[in-house]
């Protein structure tokens, strides 16, 4: 039967009205793309850590760790948390991404590599973002449809939550998404924690669940032999490296701080966060294992099963609410990454005036293709975990080319091209014909595809002509000089010019 | 010119290594500090997972 009470309603319509109201008073600020894509640059460093917390946790994320740990035990929680050990590098990273004065992850490949890197990154960031969308679509039906106790199914669950969060970025832009953000990182955080005290009492505490559970010991460490060992969190690691600086909201995660340290401590402090609330997934999900039995439940239902059975009323309501907030600025936020990429680095290629409000109309339209077609995969993945490994595959095969442009200058786009060929072949190779699937082929696949991409990127890079140097001059001293320090920006770009003449 | 740094200008920004076509800045002392900070609680939430782990392993 549905659960939902007056209470449960309640807290669902007032939060409603709060968004609501944000979203109309957000829509008012917005004067120019800056402000519509990075929100103007103008947030500190606390509304910096709840976007970037919000921004990289979906209601898949909670759903994809519970159902791992409750199939694997504890060592499923690798899968959010093998960016911990990522996260320092970011925190040194997060400056490039302000210095490069991009407004999406596509004018960086343009400005190191040209305009044809620019429309690849474009066309890839646009097939990346149908992929996270679909996930996190996928991830909030299977919740909503475990927190109704099926009432509402699948199908309408994310036909419910595509209608809000369209509607929420079409208003509001990435101004009225990180205020969202702050709210919905707030009930996150509380609700991840909210279960663990109900379910502990619930098994019995730690002697109930040793009396439930016969294979404690395997349960909690954090290796599974053939499944997740040492060689799969080393590879899933590395990948992450190249998956993070390639996802096309990165740029308004880590460029939308109003100064170089806020976006740092921002982003860095947005993904500890999380990592926080991964331990509470986690535990959550192993302790299920006592509550109802391995296996006896969808993996994917475990998490809303246990706010369902366990909470008491009106929580229902409330984790309703919190997961159409997650989606609603989450899914706001890929569509204006997606859309700044559509405008910026495809519509502009073949426009030579530019008309910034014809741009706004145009990407609105075409965030409804979008949306269409991350509905579409919704309905295709198996589960999340799935999901996850489909998009932890995705990303990198264009990130190659970033670390090589990165901190190389004799990688050029054609070396650039050859990378993400060669990666997306040895993917699908090893993925189809030598059938490197699931937790156990997954370390092989990012072995073969990382090395195929990066091999074929320092090649080619080597037999072809070198970018321009005055480009590359450019591309290096920008990234290398804070925002702010224009004028010596001018004055360094002048000076190699000069020498270069004078040569 | 490839490799080009502008040596005893104080404008040019430091390079960690000074091999012929590589730009790896050396991080600035925000970032380095930055950096061990994130590290030191990554490592403190991780020692926090293998506790739990080994409480609920302990018969």
């Amino acid at each position: 039967m549905l659960l939902l009470n007056w209470l449960d309603l309640s807290i669902i319509a007032i939060y409603f009205a709060m968004m609501l109201g944000i979203g109309l008073y957000s829509a008012r600020k917005i004067k120019g793309m800056d402000d519509y894509y990075l929100g103007g640059r103008r947030f500190g460093k606390w509304l910096m850590t709840m976007y970037a917390f919000g921004a990289g946790t979906h209601a898949d994320s909670a759903v994809g760790v519970a159902a791992q740990t409750y199939k694997l035990g504890i060592s499923g929680m690798w899968y959010q948390w093998i960016l911990l050990f990522n996260t320092p590098f970011y925190f040194v990273l997060a400056a490039v991404f302000r210095r490069a004065r991009c407004l999406t992850t596509g004018d960086f490949y343009e400005l190191r590599y040209g305009s044809s890197l620019g429309i690849l990154y474009a066309c890839m960031g646009v097939i990346i973002n149908i992929g996270f969308l679909g996930m996190m679509l996928l991830g909030s039906g299977r919740l909503l449809e475990a927190l109704t106790g099926g009432q509402l199914s699948f199908a309408w669950s994310i036909l419910l939550i595509t209608g809000a969060f369209v509607f929420y970025s079409l208003i509001g832009g990435l101004v009225a998404t990180v205020w969202n953000e702050v709210i919905q990182g707030a009930l996150t955080i509380v609700m991840s924690f909210l279960l663990i005290p109900f379910i502990y009492k619930a098994v019995g505490g730690v002697g109930g669940f040793q009396a439930k559970v016969p294979n404690v010991d395997e349960l909690f460490s954090l290796i599974t032999p053939g499944e997740i060992g040492l060689f799969w969190i080393v590879a899933a690691t590395v990948n992450q490296f190249f998956s993070i600086v390639a996802q096309p909201h990165i740029m308004s995660s880590m460029a939308a701080g109003s100064t170089e340290l806020d976006n740092r401590v921002g982003f860095a402090s947005g993904l500890l966060l999380k990592r926080v609330c991964t331990i509470a997934w986690a535990f959550v999900g192993v302790l299920a294992i006592a509550y109802y039995g391995q296996g006896k439940i969808l993996g994917d239902h475990v998490f809303g099963s246990l706010v369902r059975d366990l909470l008491p009323v009106g929580f229902a309501g409330l984790m309703i609410a919190c997961i159409m907030a997650s989606v609603m600025d989450n899914g706001a936020v890929f569509i204006v990454a997606t859309s700044a990429l559509f405008t910026r680095n495809l519509m502009r290629r073949f426009r030579e005036k530019q008309d910034e409000g014809l741009e706004l109309l145009a990407s609105r339209i075409f965030s409804l293709v979008f949306v269409a077609a991350s509905i579409a995969l919704a309905f295709s993945f198996d589960d999340i975990p799935s999901a996850i490994r489909f998009m932890w595959n995705l990303v990198p095969l264009i990130g190659v080319a970033f670390w090589l442009g990165l901190w190389w200058r004799r990688a050029n786009r054609y070396g650039a091209w050859a990378s993400f060929f060669a990666a997306a072949i040895a993917w699908i190779a090893g993925f189809y014909v030598w059938e490197l699937k699931g937790d156990s082929g997954l370390p092989y696949l990012i072995t073969l595809y990382l090395t195929a991409g990066l091999v074929a990127g320092v090649l080619v890079s080597l037999l072809t002509p070198a970018e321009p140097k005055a480009a590359l001059d450019r591309f290096y001293l920008t990234i290398n000089t804070p925002v702010g320090q224009e004028d010596k920006l001018e004055r360094l770009l002048k000076l190699r010019q000069q020498v270069a003449e004078v040569i | 010119m490839e490799g080009f740094h502008n040596e005893g200008n104080e404008e040019e920004y430091p390079k960690l290594v000074h091999w012929p076509n590589w730009e790896v800045p050396v991080p600035g002392k925000e970032a380095i500090i930055g950096f061990f900070v994130t590290l030191a609680i990554s490592l403190v939430l991780h020692g926090f997972v293998l506790w739990l782990s080994s409480l609920f392993r302990q018969t």
